[in-house]
């Protein structure tokens, strides 16, 4: 892509990160296009449709998360042990800086935004299990506490970052761990 | 004819009209994914208009008609779980509400897999919503989780829904390949100390 268009789509981002409302639902084309300040064929030359546009900023916002999970896998693969705390934590962290771009996404989209969110979390701690010793990743307690954890949390985000749940970040940190399984409960 | 009359036709017909969206609705998703209002009314009988004045979305729609089939499985949970009163210890109330949540994901001539055969993050995230409000309704019901505070309902509503859905969901698609007791088994060993054990923490 030319640096006109890589320009153009994220004026197209910014603005429709900026023009999403609670309660607004999903934001119209020519609201963003407005705000954007570029024409209608400019938008339909980079996006299919509103819906396509909702999930690249989700995207976007994910790709930035995956970077700091990675982090977060990082010092939990070379510290002997990473608490729940100081991982959720981090990643709240994240979570809380990419926040417009996902507020944005989960009021147009709540049920895609919760199953992205969800499945890469899922998807982190897959990888984080498989370098524990005890523990094979393929197994059906792997594949149900991955999946219990990872949306668990991702449903519990998308209710704050909709602003249905009114706590501190920190508070909010201490609810959801509080939350986690301990996998020494499992079958 | 007594004054409240007209009032109460205008509900009865506006109640008539969910249920016939509803059922227009799943009749639908046989066949293949439901997207716009329209095709639903058309369906139902019913003109555009009068479906938004019901729905916002055909998003809402579809909790609002998988909630309906769910729903008389979840009124006898709770009033079995009322029943037993304080009799039941945490625990044994837990598990029997496992079970019954199990029970939900095929109930309602399996409306659920219906919903996820068509569009799978809408299914799992229309049945976490319910499981939300269900996990609610349970953490008020049983009086071991009397002290609960209504801001840690909300947030344990949220985790746990989306958390059963998730792991139900799995199994229902056959990712999690193990039989209906090792499920429960496994769900009950998910649920944190606080809420299989005791209600306070």
């Amino acid at each position: 892509m030319d640096a006109r268009a890589v320009r153009t789509r994220q004026r197209l981002v910014d603005a429709y990160v900026r023009v999403s409302r609670p309660d607004a639902g999903v934001p119209r084309v020519s609201t963003i296009v407005r705000a954007a300040g570029v024409n209608r064929s400019s938008f339909y030359a980079h996006f299919d449709s509103i819906e396509d546009l909702t999930l690249y900023v989700l995207d976007l916002a994910l790709a930035d998360l995956a970077r700091s999970q990675a982090t977060i896998a990082e010092r939990a693969s070379q510290a002997t042990r990473i608490t729940a705390l100081t991982a959720g934590r981090a990643y709240l962290d994240a979570i809380a800086a990419n926040a417009p771009g996902l507020a944005a996404a989960v009021r147009a989209d709540r049920a895609q935004a919760r199953a992205r969110i969800g499945a890469t979390l899922e998807q982190t701690m897959l990888d984080f299990l498989s370098i524990t010793p005890g523990w094979d990743a393929h197994s059906a307690r792997s594949v149900a506490i991955t999946a219990f954890v990872g949306h668990g949390w991702a449903g519990a985000i998308c209710a704050w970052l909709a602003g249905e749940l009114q706590l501190e970040t920190n508070a909010l940190l201490q609810e959801l761990v509080a939350l986690n399984p301990d996998p020494a409960r499992l079958p | 004819m007594d004054r409240d009359g007209p009032a109460l036709g205008a509900a009865a017909r506006a109640a008539n009209t969910r249920a016939h969206l509803r059922r227009a609705y799943l009749d639908l998703l046989e066949t293949g994914t439901v997207r716009s209002a329209g095709e639903v009314a058309d369906r139902a009988g019913v003109n555009r208009s009068s479906f938004y004045s019901h729905f916002r979305s055909v998003g809402e729609l579809a909790v609002d008609a998988l909630r309906e089939e769910l729903e008389p499985a979840h009124d006898e949970n709770l009033r079995r779980l009322d029943a037993a009163g304080g009799a039941v210890a945490a625990d044994e109330s837990n598990r029997l509400v496992i079970s019954r949540i199990v029970d939900l994901s095929t109930a309602g001539n399996g409306a659920l897999s219906t919903l996820l055969s068509g569009d799978r993050a809408f299914g799992e995230w229309a049945f976490g919503r319910i499981l939300n409000g269900y996990v609610q309704d349970y953490l008020e019901v049983i009086p071991a989780f009397g002290s609960v505070t209504a801001e840690r309902r909300a947030v344990a509503g949220e985790y746990l829904g989306h958390a059963l859905s998730a792991v139900i969901c799995s199994w229902l698609r056959g990712d999690l390949p193990v039989g209906r007791d090792d499920l429960e088994a496994l769900l009950a060993g998910l649920l944190p100390e606080w809420v299989m054990n005791a209600g306070t923490g």
